[in-house]
């Protein structure tokens, strides 16, 4: 397992540094001086005092050296300033960080707390009525932009109801709408993973001899079956994380939450440019994080995986 | 009957038989028309603004209702078709050109190339959902043209890895070993013996690209990044009718109703497409 652990903790590496490259040469990309993006339009007076300034940021000097320059602060834990807020970005990244992962963390709980009864009803009720229904839902689920399913339940469930309070956090009661509106779409690719993985697994030999045996389908779908029929799916939680991640951004700007999204796409519109390279770099590195856990609960569950 | 034929007349006959799949292309259809149409059709008051109309419910006079200068949504969703459908079809094809293409080299020359290239591809697929799009974004600035671009971007990790796949089994057959052993020129051996082959994939992956580009496209606009008022696109008309929640319940709900259907009609064409041309694509 150690071996496999340390394997695992490499493969990393390259991704890492490949982001944190990607990250950096953002800047440079961008048509225009880099100095502006830095400073913001209208921090530096004189060309004098930008061509200072340019030095004074190492921009004058080859990219590489640039770069390693660039992984060395990031590693001490400075990211940059962001020109808008006038505060480190990796502080600013941490205030946010929370709650965009608190709606993730609810909405995936939500998704496979929902998600896997349903895909199990849909393979016990294979091509009947409770398969198409199921099936129907997840399709719908996959094909419905989370931040109009958002806006949806604001409007029956805030505004008519009024059993919720349509915009803010804090408290449970502000994080049950944005969690069900961004849940549905991984709820729905959940169910129909669940479905065709635990199809697979009841055509098993150890399943039939399960049910030879004289044991109670149901013991024979949930204890046997479904155990073996969740491995691929733990995968997909990893997956599916980043997704959450990403996906968050748009639903916190319809419930108005403050949050990673939010913080990138005002970054983006406001050219706060330090903020929209340290918030990518961290999303990145989160998702890299959450995969690298969710691999090795995958190779706690399933011995096979540690001896590839 | 030619082969070809006899071929197409094969899986129609098996795409005719799952219901979800004909009434998904169906609809698609439906749209694509509507989409091809809406700038021909030429509405006239698309842009015109009327105050005195403003923020109207729906009538038998305007269908989907006005929006705030008093502009028919149903006008503006219609035309919403043409842009939104068009953002998709870009977005794929740029995935799909330059996927497939760092697929087919990928997997037909393996070594090096194949090396620097797929590592590339990890990378990208390190950024997960929307965020690449998002930097891609940051980068270019924000307005439709650019997140088409950024959209196409996202697509291309699925489509090289996939056709790389595909590529590195129909490497391993006997008329490619065969072509190779003759002296026919890897471009040729490239376009004519394995792009064939791994059509059906690119037809597949390509359908349920495009209902992703689309949801995608909308997000972006939906966040101010991408097409911009008053342009008709539907994630643009969400993010104008976000303001009017409360007041004007339609201005949100006919543009999201527009996306979804147009996403589910391509993502049950895609599902049956899939099961008859492609099954190991299957989840």
């Amino acid at each position: 397992m150690s071996s496999y652990v340390a394997r695992r903790v490499l493969s990393t590496v390259p991704v890492l540094v490949g982001t944190a490259a990607f990250v950096f040469l953002m800047l440079h990309l961008v048509p225009g001086d880099p100095v502006m993006l830095l400073v913001g339009e209208g921090g530096v007076a004189s060309p004098e005092a930008m061509n200072a300034l340019r030095h004074e940021l190492g921009l004058t000097d080859p990219l590489p050296v640039q770069f390693v320059r660039y992984t060395v602060r990031l590693l001490h834990g400075d990211w940059g300033k962001s020109i808008r807020f006038n505060q480190p970005v990796l502080g600013l990244l941490v205030q946010n960080a929370g709650n965009t992962i608190q709606l993730a963390a609810a909405a995936l709980a939500l998704a496979i707390a929902c998600g896997v009864p349903l895909g199990i009803l849909a393979a016990v009720h294979r091509n009947r009525w409770g398969d198409s229904i199921a099936m129907f839902v997840s399709l719908v689920g996959v094909s419905m932009p989370s931040f109009w399913l958002g806006a949806l339940l604001i409007v029956a469930f805030s505004l008519q109801l009024r059993w919720f309070p349509a915009v803010g956090q804090g408290g449970l009661n502000r994080l049950v709408l944005p969690a069900v509106a961004l849940s549905f779409a991984p709820l729905a690719s959940i169910a129909r993973l669940v479905r065709s993985s635990l199809l697979e697994v009841l055509g098993e030999d150890y399943v039939r001899t399960a049910r030879a045996k004289g044991i109670v389908e149901r013991t024979v779908v949930i204890r046997h079956a479904l155990r073996n029929a969740l491995i691929p799916v733990v995968t997909f939680f990893g997956l599916e994380a980043g997704r959450l991640l990403a996906g968050a951004f748009a639903v916190e700007t319809v419930f108005s939450r403050i949050g990673l999204g939010r913080l990138i796409v005002n970054s983006i519109l406001n050219k706060d440019f330090p903020v929209v390279q340290g918030a990518v770099l961290f999303v990145a590195v989160l998702y890299v994080v959450v995969n690298f856990a969710v691999d090795l609960s995958y190779a706690v569950l399933d011995p096979r995986v540690r001896f590839e | 009957m030619s082969s070809a034929a006899s071929r197409l007349a094969f899986l129609w006959n098996r795409l005719r038989r799952s219901r979800h799949t004909l009434v998904g292309g169906l609809v698609f259809l439906g749209l694509v028309v509507v989409a091809v149409a809406a700038p021909v059709l030429g509405h006239t008051d698309l842009y015109l603004m009327k105050p005195q109309d403003a923020l109207r419910p729906p009538s038998p006079l305007h269908w989907f209702g006005t929006n705030e200068f008093g502009r028919d949504m149903f006008a503006r969703v219609v035309q919403g078709a043409h842009l939104s459908l068009g953002v998709g079809v870009v977005a794929v094809g740029i995935a799909c050109g330059i996927g497939v293409l760092v697929g087919l080299v990928s997997g037909y020359y393996s070594g090096t190339v194949d090396l620097v290239l797929m590592r590339l591809v990890d990378l990208m697929l390190a950024f997960p959902g929307i965020l690449l799009a998002l930097a891609i974004v940051a980068i270019l600035g924000p307005g439709l043209t650019n997140a088409m671009i950024a959209v196409g971007i996202n697509g291309i990790p699925a489509y090289a890895r996939v056709i790389r796949g595909a590529v590195l089994q129909a490497r391993a057959t006997l008329y490619v070993e065969g072509a190779r052993a003759v002296g026919v020129p890897p471009r040729t051996i490239l376009t004519r013996y394995l792009l064939p082959n791994v059509t059906a994939p690119i037809v597949v992956l390509s359908t349920l690209n495009m209902a992703g580009a689309i949801l995608t496209a909308a997000s972006l606009s939906f966040l101010g990044l991408g097409a911009q008022p008053p342009q008709p696109e539907w994630g643009a008309l969400l993010n104008a009718g976000r303001n009017w929640l409360i007041q004007a319940w339609w201005l949100m709900t006919f543009p999201g109703l527009a996306i979804m259907v147009t996403v589910l009609s391509i993502n049950a064409l895609g599902d049956g497409l899939r099961d008859v041309l492609d099954p190991r694509l299957r989840a």
